[in-house]
């Protein structure tokens, strides 16, 4: 299958401060990819890089087969751009930005920007400094969908907004790229949102890459096993192979691996950790998320 | 492409370029008035020798003028697109990046052309009719520098917009206020008939500036 978005050995810094390294990833046509991480971890630089604003210390991306540093206008006019915080010109009314974006876009779709603002109940005159933040959002998501682009980027679409606002972006866009066979690369930092809609995920870390995997894979492989340990005792545990992630509250026991209880239990034993009442709890993808990365 | 770009700069300065135009026009009826004053209460051959031959400059309400128009049509040119990153939407619209750059200092250049020129030919039209031709051509050539000084003004304004660095800014900022310093000199006529064409060939210089400023901040330089 063709691949829209390739990603090859990006390492940056900002300074002497490494960001990650040897970041790997591609993003297939059609496909809803999600780069999920904390604040801080790189995702809003991926999209710089991507977008060519950011040139990577070493390693290069490419979208639709050209260099991110180096892209055609008429590559560009196929991507669209939803910036962190749904940034727009907002010294623009709702009819003047229309009018604005569909000289540069030749698939301009007027009706699917006017039907996402009819349900806004603004006036065309209404100027988008005026608008409160989900609006906003809406007003951003609206110019992207009437681009009609082949690959959507997208930026931390959920920064700002309340639950409604989130799940009305997610089902225009869920809909829209069903519809259309159209590919998505989205962040977040809100991970619940994005269960039901991303394929494939790469989860970052400070200064690394966590995992590459589909969101059907990292369920399914990645375990939350909880038991009961002694209250205050000092438990030798640490992460390793076999325990991907840990935490201990009182005399609760969690611990986050790839493998099978069996081989977590085993391991435990090795480890001479007390524990009773060892079992697997289901987890949602955010609960999975927070498992890999940690609390803090 | 090119309409709608032009159109989204619009927006921006309209307030700003209506409030310019009209403090320019108020500051030519007062230098009108102070004509129309002076050829009163001095008698016109008093005045006449004061201009002629002690060469006072009745249009001195001018020098610094241009220069606060290029720096304010620059600020609400390039503030908005600066504030929350927001160049990097422009950027991202089907066009070249340098091209984008260049058409919307061409834009604001061409702008500031229309206020200036206006200014030249109503102020012209004034001086031409209480002195000879003579004095119009000494008063243009006397003005073109601090004209010259708008343009400039406005092209470094939006160059360190576009910039990141604080300290580049101040680079920058110290360059053309020494450059633009030499612009504003008026103790006399004319002082700059013979070199206001090298002037005016290093202040295109910095007509391209935003180039510079725009590739640091496409790459993302940080110093």
């Amino acid at each position: 299958m063709e691949n829209v978005v390739e990603c090859v050995n990006l390492t940056h810094y900002y300074g002497k401060r490494l960001i990650y390294e040897n970041l790997n990833f591609v993003i297939r046509k059609g496909s809803i990819f999600g780069l999920l991480g904390k604040n801080g971890t790189g995702k809003t630089t991926t999209i710089n890089i991507l977008n060519g604003y950011l040139q990577p210390t070493s390693g290069h991306c490419y979208i639709f087969g050209e260099d991110s540093q180096h892209i055609k206008p008429e590559t560009k006019a196929r991507i669209g751009f939803l910036m962190e915080g749904h940034i727009q010109y907002n010294f623009m009314t709702i009819s003047q930005i229309e009018r604005f974006y569909s000289s540069f876009y030749p698939k301009w779709k007027k009706t699917a920007y006017y039907d996402l603002m009819e349900k806004l109940e603004v006036d065309p005159d209404q100027k988008i400094a005026t608008m409160s933040c989900g609006q906003r959002s809406q007003v951003a998501l609206g110019l992207i969908l009437a681009q009609d682009p082949d690959l959507m980027v997208l930026d931390d679409y959920s920064m700002g907004l309340d639950a409604g606002y989130r799940r009305l972006f997610l089902d225009y866009l869920g809909a829209y790229a069903k519809n259309n066979d159209k590919t998505i690369f989205i962040t977040s930092h809100i991970i619940q949102d994005l269960e039901n809609l991303v394929e494939d995920i790469v989860i970052l870390d400070y200064r690394s890459v966590l995992l590459s995997t589909t969101v059907e894979d990292f369920k399914t492989n990645f375990k939350q096993f909880v038991m009961k340990v002694p209250e205050g005792k000092d438990l030798k545990i640490k992460k390793d192979d076999i325990i991907t992630n840990f935490e201990l509250l009182k005399d609760k026991l969690t611990v986050y691996s790839f493998k099978s209880q069996q081989e977590v239990e085993n391991h435990l034993k090795a480890l001479k950790i007390p524990f009773t009442d060892l079992h697997q709890v289901p987890m949602s993808l955010e609960d999975a998320f927070i498992g890999l990365t940690g609390k803090y | 492409m090119v309409k709608a770009l032009f159109f989204k700069e619009w927006l921006k300065i309209k307030w700003a370029y209506w409030t310019m135009a009209l403090l320019t026009f108020l500051v030519l009826i007062k230098i009108g008035l102070n004509l129309s004053y002076y050829m009163r209460i001095l008698e016109a051959k008093t005045f006449w020798y004061q201009v002629i031959i002690m060469g006072g400059m009745f249009f001195q309400d001018f020098v610094y003028l241009p220069a606060l128009i290029g720096l304010v049509i620059g600020f609400t040119q390039f503030m908005p697109e600066i504030s929350a990153d927001r160049l990097k939407l422009t950027l991202h619209l089907p066009m070249k990046e340098n091209a984008i750059l260049l058409y919307m200092v061409g834009y604001g250049t061409l702008m500031l052309l229309i206020l200036f020129a206006g200014t030249y030919l109503l102020f012209s039209i004034m001086v031409a009719y209480f002195f000879p031709f003579q004095v119009v051509k000494a008063v243009w050539i006397s003005m073109a520098p601090w004209f010259l000084a708008g343009f400039v003004v406005y092209w470094v304004t939006s160059a360190v917009f576009v910039e990141r660095i604080w300290l580049k800014r101040i680079i920058i900022i110290v360059i053309a206020v020494l450059f633009t310093e030499t612009l504003l000199y008026h103790y006399a006529y004319e002082i700059y008939r013979y070199s206001i064409g090298y002037f005016f060939i290093l202040a295109l210089l910095w007509s391209i500036g935003i180039l510079y400023t725009g590739y640091r901040f496409k790459k993302g330089v940080l110093k």
